[in-house]
């Protein structure tokens, strides 16, 4: 995927446009956001990294600018603003998704492979199928064969996590952010206890997990639909 | 006193002025009255003791023998109800009033007052020619006209009283409706309209001086709050964007392939670092939120009791084996809140409530519905906090004097705990400490 960062940062942008090439994109970085919105139209990027504030044009601007000339490439906001309103404004503004700074660049990276469907899908709709296992999110009930199974509340939001992505393999502190919001004294280990109460309640018949470890990496679901 | 209102003071002492004041009065005249009135007496007395005389020297057109005892009708009617005595020249005793029942009201020259037969009375005697004249009247009528007096002074005084009392405070109240009227609009402004001022009074009086002061006072409190907010929420987006490059270039570093695993868990160490100066920086946006009421609330509603569970599940993985949970929650005790904050909040009790029982203490989470308020308490056994860290323990970076020095935690947690159970009109107090339970209690109003 030709993935524009527009980031005034040159050493964070110099850090996505890192990890989104280790990840097999190509970038190129833009440091201005007028300047940004030329080589967009220019080359007619598939995915822009969009950062709210740049000399010149903010990112809301650009983006406004860009929709008006039918530009069709996907945009992911950053912002250092974390509050509804700015995450609004983007959203309602055409960007495809958006993420507030300080962010994980395996969050990024994740978030641009399902914005560019490759490898990476978000399981939509209320009901997500993992094998046999079938979660109906709305009632917050987890069955296998047509069994319930009984999750705690954690148990339930981790199995959620997992099986809405299920291409995606998440690190302790993905799933720690994802769940408590904020850095606090739940540390890591908290969520393997909960992939381990998780892992008991889901054994299949064989003895096989329902859910990898990733070595030095995380967690993922070992069947996808 | 000193509480009373000011209109109930300005009665009262209005009051208690004027029957000071007509009492003061009141003595005054009476005395001068009652000596006046004496007086009169006196010259009745002398002019009665006068005529006796004039009509002896000349009776029936003959003066009477000075030397000789007279009967009753030598005295003139209108004396008759005097006391009287007469003497001779050389003292004999001429006449004695039948009133007198042998008694004497002899004296020397001049007025006093006697007692004749229990009555005061007020005598004169006077030297006329050859008679001595002793005449002596009753001073009842006199004493009874002042006991009148007194009495309609003493029924009137409270009368007076009440009404000096009763006009001082509508006096009062005039005096102070601007006060109270600005008193009142002055209270209605807080943090939150802070932009708002007094109305002022379209006279030139106290009221309005006081009304122009307080409105100057109030434009540079806004002018200190509103730059004090801006300037932390300032500082935490300043502080953002070099904490985000720190974290993209820590985790790039740990990602490449030439790192050893000594220098990748070390690259973990900084980067927990980096995620809780990101937890800070948050918290302290969050703060400066609350602080300038700019706090955006995604409210919606949502059981409380469920994120009771949730944090029932959190602390079953924090209280390993260490300690024991117990719980009593009260099913669909709907809140209208931002469920985030709630968890904040929630979330924050259950960590402390974790962090600070001792092995094998017990932690009982409750939810409960009183009246329109729901209940969540989190409460843990162990020592009762000290006194005086009670309303501390609110405070911002401020944690209480036992905790010890390898605790976590950056002393911000019940401080905004606190201000965002307050942000969605409810509460977070310290319920109890008693050295057996230390509860917390989070308030909300109940939601529909």
């Amino acid at each position: 995927m030709n993935i524009l960062v527009v980031e005034d940062e040159p050493d964070l942008a110099r850090h996505i446009a890192g990890a989104l090439t280790r990840s097999g994109h190509s970038t190129e970085v833009r440091h201005d956001g007028q300047e940004a919105l030329e080589t967009a139209l220019n080359r007619r990027p598939d995915l822009i990294v969009l950062d709210v504030n740049l000399p010149t044009m903010d990112g809301f601007t650009v983006l406004s600018r860009l929709r008006q000339s039918q530009s069709s490439s996907r945009v992911i906001m950053l912002t250092s603003h974390g509050d509804v309103e700015s995450r609004l404004r983007g959203l309602n503004g055409g960007a495809d998704d958006y993420l507030a700074k300080p962010f994980s660049m395996d969050e990024l990276v994740a978030r641009v492979n399902v914005l560019g469907r490759r490898g990476g899908t978000i399981a939509e709709g209320d009901v997500i199928k993992a094998g046999d296992v079938v979660m109906d999110v709305p009632k917050r009930k987890v069955t296998r064969k047509g069994e319930k199974i009984e999750l705690s509340p954690r148990e339930f939001e981790v199995l959620q996590i997992l099986m809405k992505e299920p291409a995606r393999v998440f690190s302790r502190n993905d799933i720690c952010e994802r769940i408590w919001q904020r850095e606090h004294q739940y540390d890591t280990r908290t969520v393997e206890i909960f992939i381990m109460r998780l892992r008991k309640k889901l054994e299949l018949d064989d003895g096989a997990n329902l859910i990898r470890t990733v070595r030095g990496a995380g967690y993922q679901m070992a069947v996808t639909e | 006193m000193r509480r009373w209102p000011l209109k109930i003071k300005t009665g009262a002492y209005a009051a208690l002025l004027t029957m000071l004041t007509l009492m003061v009065t009141a003595v005054f005249f009476f005395t001068i009255l009652y000596h006046r009135q004496r007086k009169e007496v006196d010259d009745e007395l002398l002019d009665n003791a006068d005529e006796l005389v004039r009509d002896l020297r000349n009776f029936r057109g003959a003066p009477v023998n000075p030397r000789h005892p007279l009967s009753a009708k030598f005295v003139p009617l209108d004396l008759r109800e005097h006391h009287l005595m007469l003497m001779g020249p050389e003292g004999q005793l001429l006449y004695h009033s039948p009133n007198l029942q042998g008694a004497s009201i002899e004296g020397p020259p001049g007025f006093r007052t006697v007692t004749v037969a229990g009555q005061a009375c007020r005598a004169g005697s006077f030297k006329m020619g050859d008679f001595t004249v002793h005449v002596a009247m009753s001073l009842a009528p006199l004493e009874a006209f002042h006991a009148d007096l007194r009495f309609g002074l003493l029924m009137t005084l409270p009368l007076i009283g009440v009404m000096v009392f009763a006009g001082g405070l509508w006096l009062g109240n005039r005096a102070v409706a601007p006060l109270a009227a600005l008193s009142s609009a002055a209270e209605a402004i807080s943090v939150e309209n802070l932009s708002e001022r007094l109305p002022t009074p379209p006279a030139d009086d106290e009221i309005a001086r006081l009304t122009v002061v307080l409105n100057s006072a109030f434009d540079r409190m806004r002018a200190a709050y509103t730059s004090a907010a801006r300037f932390s929420a300032d500082a935490s987006h300043q502080l953002k964007t070099p904490v985000a490059v720190m974290r993209a270039g820590l985790e790039s570093l740990r990602d490449s392939p030439e790192i050893g695993s000594a220098a990748r868990e070390e690259l973990d160490g900084l980067l927990r670092q980096v995620r809780r100066l990101t937890g800070l920086i948050q918290d302290l946006l969050l703060l400066a939120g609350t602080d300038a009421r700019r706090l955006r609330l995604e409210s919606q509603p949502f059981d409380l009791s469920d994120l009771a569970a949730e944090a029932l599940d959190d602390l079953s993985v924090l209280a390993h084996d260490r300690l024991e949970v117990e719980s009593a929650l009260t099913p669909g005790l709907t809140v209208c809140a931002d469920r985030r904050h709630v968890a904040m909040v929630s979330q924050n009790l259950v960590e402390n409530a974790a962090k600070y029982t001792p092995e094998g203490g017990r932690v009982r989470i409750t939810t409960k519905r009183e009246g329109n308020v729901a209940h969540l308490s989190v409460a843990n056994t162990g020592p009762a906090l000290p006194e005086a860290d009670r309303e501390g323990i609110f405070e911002r970076f401020r944690r209480g004097s036992q905790v010890g020095e390898g605790q976590t935690g950056h002393g911000l947690g019940l401080n905004i705990a606190r201000e965002l159970a307050r942000a969605h009109g409810g509460d977070l107090e310290l319920v109890r400490s008693d050295g057996e339970w230390t509860e917390f209690a989070l308030t909300l109003p109940v939601g529909v």
